[in-house]
């Protein structure tokens, strides 16, 4: 495996070293499977970045903005932008939470003449972790010499696909994985029911909706199911033990770093 | 209409398990979205379309009270009266009214969800006067006694075998069970009623300032039908679905049939001004329209005012992922789906409408297919941060939010009070990879299992890679 | 306080004002009436009577080509005899004119309850949507396009116009000014109530034939 990126992409003229990337890992990755974060480290490193990780930084504040409580999530934000607003580069391995930091802080700061220009600037710098290794660090996985065996089938995140048009990009990248094929699903942009708390507050629906995405899943034949986003996957991931629905299932980024060995809700070995 | 919007959660929950609405869901899904879908591949100026009815509608409700007086204006100088209804009730009033100076025994009706909002059927039939509905979905539930479940298709709920065992009851034996008997059969039974009645009443799909116009398009013809037989033509809609030109009409037209059925137009597109002239051989002699109000006004000044826009095309809930599985009976009243769940609370009271804005995933998906570029989720937000403000939902979703808000705010104390809880619920989870109970988590566990996370949290391991390698 | 005077200022409060739009911008507004911009629209083919046919086509209207009026009269007597229906119609006044067989049945005015089959004439065709457009006179009853079964329309080939809008020109125009019921019309009725499948012939007319003159 080459140790450095030799991908410097012409999209890419921030800075003639390595761009400082300060990572958001987000509060999922965070507590509940940090190899997804040691992943994005380890990609976006291979892409020629130098990553920090920023110690005042815990939750982007969905789970108060969509209960409507601005406040807290207005005062998450302001935490969240100090804390990386100095690099050139906030990356975000989850399209929900991006698209929050991205889209709705400046909506929540547009009034706060303190951090108005703050929350815009902030904006403009964030972006999601598959999104980023193609459109700005135009990555070629190939270089890498991943492998990973099999059949995979891949669900679009619905905040990533539609705040932040992540659709083609987690493609070519696996595109560049050995071994690996991706057989499209029925319905892949139709939400899998996670939703934050709605899938606690509205659980049979949030059901149904899981066990519609899972079907669509297995009719392609793959037994691995893909995604962007943590929330969506542990969502599925839950769903699929309990029907007794046998997919693996993975973080895109782990996959391309080569740290795909336990899948999500499997057993330590 | 009662309002039965609190037991949406317990309705949805049923509405999953009913073998006759999930097989209609899932028809009526496959259609609207399919068809919607080949219409606009169709139209490469799509995206220019919409956006110029964005501008036009947001310019026409900024100056709605010129352009609602310039209506009147014209309908007037066309021989017609236009009636002003602040409230639900003043509309029943005036057309209660209306029909008993008319000494009106029959009224025919085309599909009007207005008419719904205000429940001018009950207030017409308190009064005397025998209301039938003539669009075929609206007959069907109709003899049904239900709501509709749709604002295009309001019997989409209903399955054939329903329909024929509701016009065996209503128009007796032999017993239709294919559907062009059942239509055929409508068709008759509905012809008599066109031709004995003496009022008709439709809704309108928009009204036009310059010209004192107002469009009804049907696939039917059921509303032509109720606009030309009757001696009196009477006219119920809203104060927001007024436009200035024609040409503005247009732009509308052709939104509306492409994302309500994937139609390039609607089958019946007319357009009427007034009663008939004096030479005229057919057509109503007198011609009246009822302008309701019923809140818009308010929500013309508030964060709702983008819904005033809508065109009452159903594609939202064509693509919900929540009404395409609970169907729109749970949301307990005239509007449901995306549409319904901003304008019910907003009409009906944020306290009645708990469940409606947070029964939704913030996927998206309605926006992005709604013609006239309504933020739906945007405004479902508005509504819950309305209810958070006014304390309404549950305490304990609220305390639990409440305390992961204020340790999230301080990383060091949320860093030092997750990690022992991660590394506790990593290791008894180890074995089996994933819980299927966990106590305090039964929103989640009782529909899936609980993958155990790893065992140490991203920031705590980095911390320690950090110190490594500086030290 | 009326009920007009209630809404008004209703939504003056809620637009920020107290009274009605200051003179400029009812100047303003005035100017926008009448300017009657269109707005963007779906390109129509340069083949406007392939498009009108295509679109036509489409929704199950059937289409006879005819050199001339002339041969208007025989051509209904024909197509009544093809579907078997009985050999009468309800023409609007407009269609007096027409020399019509002695062996055709003709009513001249507004649609009876028994009426099986009507013919009309329209102002104008719109190939953008495959529809005709009529507007209703004293010339042109409006029942005739909706009692009967079978509705004929009788078009001639320089009144296909490209767009909406352009049939609004041709409404516009019309001498009376706007009527006070203008159909436009794409196909015999339809429904898709029962189970979402389209079945012909809801409350409408179960056929709409158009009858093209040179």
């Amino acid at each position: 495996m080459s140790e450095d990126s030799t991908n410097r992409s012409s999209v890419d003229q921030s800075t003639a070293e390595k761009p400082a990337v300060g990572l958001f890992v987000t509060c999922l990755v965070d507590l509940q499977r940090p190899s997804v974060g040691f992943a994005a480290v380890k990609l976006l490193e291979l892409a020629g970045c130098s990553v920090e990780v920023p110690s005042a930084q815990t939750c982007c504040g969905q789970p108060a903005f969509n209960n409507g409580d601005f406040d807290t999530t207005a005062a998450l934000a302001r935490q969240t932008i100090a804390a990386l607003e100095s690099y050139d580069y906030v990356v975000v391995p989850s399209g929900s939470c991006a698209g929050t930091l991205k889209c709705h802080y400046p909506e929540l700061l547009a009034d706060d003449p303190d951090w108005a220009a703050r929350a815009r600037a902030f904006s403009a710098k964030v972006h999601e972790l598959l999104s980023f290794l193609v459109d700005v660090r135009g990555f070629d996985v190939s270089s890498l010499g991943t492998q990973f065996d099999g059949t995979a089938t891949y669900h679009d995140s619905c905040s990533g696909l539609r705040e932040l048009g992540i659709k083609q990009q987690p493609r070519t990248l696996l595109a560049g994985v050995e071994g690996l094929s991706v057989a499209e699903m029925e319905e892949t942009e139709v939400c899998c029911g996670f939703g934050g708390t709605f899938c606690v507050k509205y659980p049979e629906i949030s059901g149904r909706l899981g066990s519609d995405k899972l079907k669509n899943a297995q009719q392609t034949g793959a037994n691995i199911l893909l995604g962007g986003d943590l929330g969506c996957l542990l969502n599925l991931s839950g769903r699929a033990l309990r029907e007794g629905i046998p997919m693996r299932m993975f973080h895109t980024a782990e996959v391309l770093a080569g740290m795909a060995e336990r899948g999500i809700g499997e057993e330590a070995k | 209409m009662k309002v039965r919007s609190p037991e949406f959660k317990v309705r949805a929950a049923a509405a999953l398990f009913e073998p006759n609405l999930q097989k209609a869901l899932l028809n009526a899904k496959a259609g609207f979205q399919g068809n919607r879908a080949k219409a606009i591949d169709l139209v490469p100026e799509w995206q220019q379309i919409r956006s110029d009815a964005k501008v036009m509608k947001d310019h026409t409700l900024e100056n709605l009270d010129y352009y609602l007086l310039q209506y009147e204006e014209s309908v007037v100088a066309n021989g017609g009266k236009v009636h002003w209804a602040p409230t639900a009730a003043d509309a029943n009033r005036i057309i209660t009214e209306l029909c008993l100076a008319a000494d009106a025994k029959l009224v025919v009706k085309g599909k009007s969800m207005v008419s719904e909002e205000v429940a001018l059927n009950d207030a017409l039939n308190a009064a005397g006067v025998e209301t039938v509905e003539t669009d075929l979905g609206e007959y069907i539930i109709q003899l049904a006694d239900e709501p509709p479940s749709h604002i295009i298709a309001p019997a989409a709920h209903k399955t054939k075998e329903q329909v024929s065992e509701l016009f065996e009851k209503a128009h007796g034996g032999p017993r239709i069970d294919d559907r062009v008997g059942l239509v055929t059969q409508a068709r008759q039974v509905l012809r008599e009623k066109f031709l004995s009645a003496d009022i008709g009443i439709t809704g309108a799909n928009l009204f036009i300032a310059s010209t004192g116009q107002h469009l009804l398009v049907t696939n039917e013809g059921n509303g032509d039908l109720c606009s030309s037989v009757p001696k009196m033509q009477i006219v119920i809609t809203s104060i927001d679905k007024i436009v200035p030109t024609l040409e503005d009409a247009a732009a509308t037209i052709r939104l509306l049939a492409r994302s309500a059925t994937g139609q390039h137009i609607s089958n019946y597109t007319s357009l009427y001004g007034g009663p008939k002239a004096e030479d005229e051989l057919d057509g109503p002699e007198q011609y009246h329209v009822v302008l309701v109000d019923n809140g818009r006004s308010t929500m013309l000044g508030n964060a709702f005012k983008d819904m005033l826009r809508c065109i009452r095309c159903g594609a939202c809930m064509n693509h919900c992922p929540v009404y395409g599985n609970v169907g729109g009976h749970a949301y307990g009243w005239v509007y449901p789906g995306p549409m319904g769940s901003v304008l019910t609370p907003n009409m009906v009271g944020l306290e009645h409408t708990l469940d409606l804005p947070n029964a939704c995933t913030m996927n998206g998906r309605c926006a992005e297919v709604c013609p006239m570029s309504i933020p739906l989720p945007d405004l479902l937000r508005e509504h819950r941060r309305l209810q958070f403000q006014r304390g309404l939902g549950t305490k304990v979703s609220r305390a639990g939010l409440a305390l992961w808000g204020s340790a999230a705010l301080k990383p060091k104390l949320y860093q030092g009070l997750s990690r022992p809880a991660i590394q506790l619920m990593g290791f008894f989870g180890r074995k089996s990879g994933a819980y299927k109970k966990l106590p305090g988590l039964s929103g989640w566990t009782s529909q899936r299992d609980l993958p155990a996370p790893e065992g140490d949290t991203f920031m705590a391991q980095w911390k320690k890679q950090q110190k490594a390698k500086n030290s | 306080m009326s009920a007009r005077d209630q809404i008004m200022a209703s939504i003056r409060g809620s637009l920020g004002r107290t009274a009605a739009p200051a003179e400029q911008q009812v100047a303003a507004l005035q100017m926008r009436g009448e300017a009657a911009r269109r707005h963007s629209r779906p390109a129509v083919s340069d083949d406007m009577m392939g498009q009108l046919k295509t679109q036509m086509a489409r929704v199950q209207m059937t289409l006879t080509e005819l050199e001339s009026e002339d041969e208007l009269a025989e051509a209904v007597a024909s197509y009544l005899r093809e579907h078997q229906l009985p050999a009468a119609i309800t023409i609007a006044p407009e269609l007096a004119h027409v020399q019509w067989p002695e062996s055709l049945e003709v009513h001249t005015g507004a649609a009876r309850a028994s009426d099986l089959s009507s013919v009309t004439a329209c102002i104008c065709a719109i190939a953008e949507t495959g529809s005709m457009m009529m507007a209703a006179s004293a010339q042109s009853p409006a029942t005739l396009r909706f009692m009967p079964d079978n509705h004929m329309v009788v078009l001639r080939r320089d009144q296909v116009v490209a767009h909406l809008e352009d049939a609004w020109a041709v409404m516009r125009e019309q001498p009376g000014g706007i009527s006070r019921a203008v159909h436009i019309n794409t196909g015999p009725s339809r429904t898709g109530d029962v189970e979402q499948v389209i079945e012909i012939g809801a409350h409408g007319p179960r056929r709409m034939h158009v009858f093209l003159i040179d």
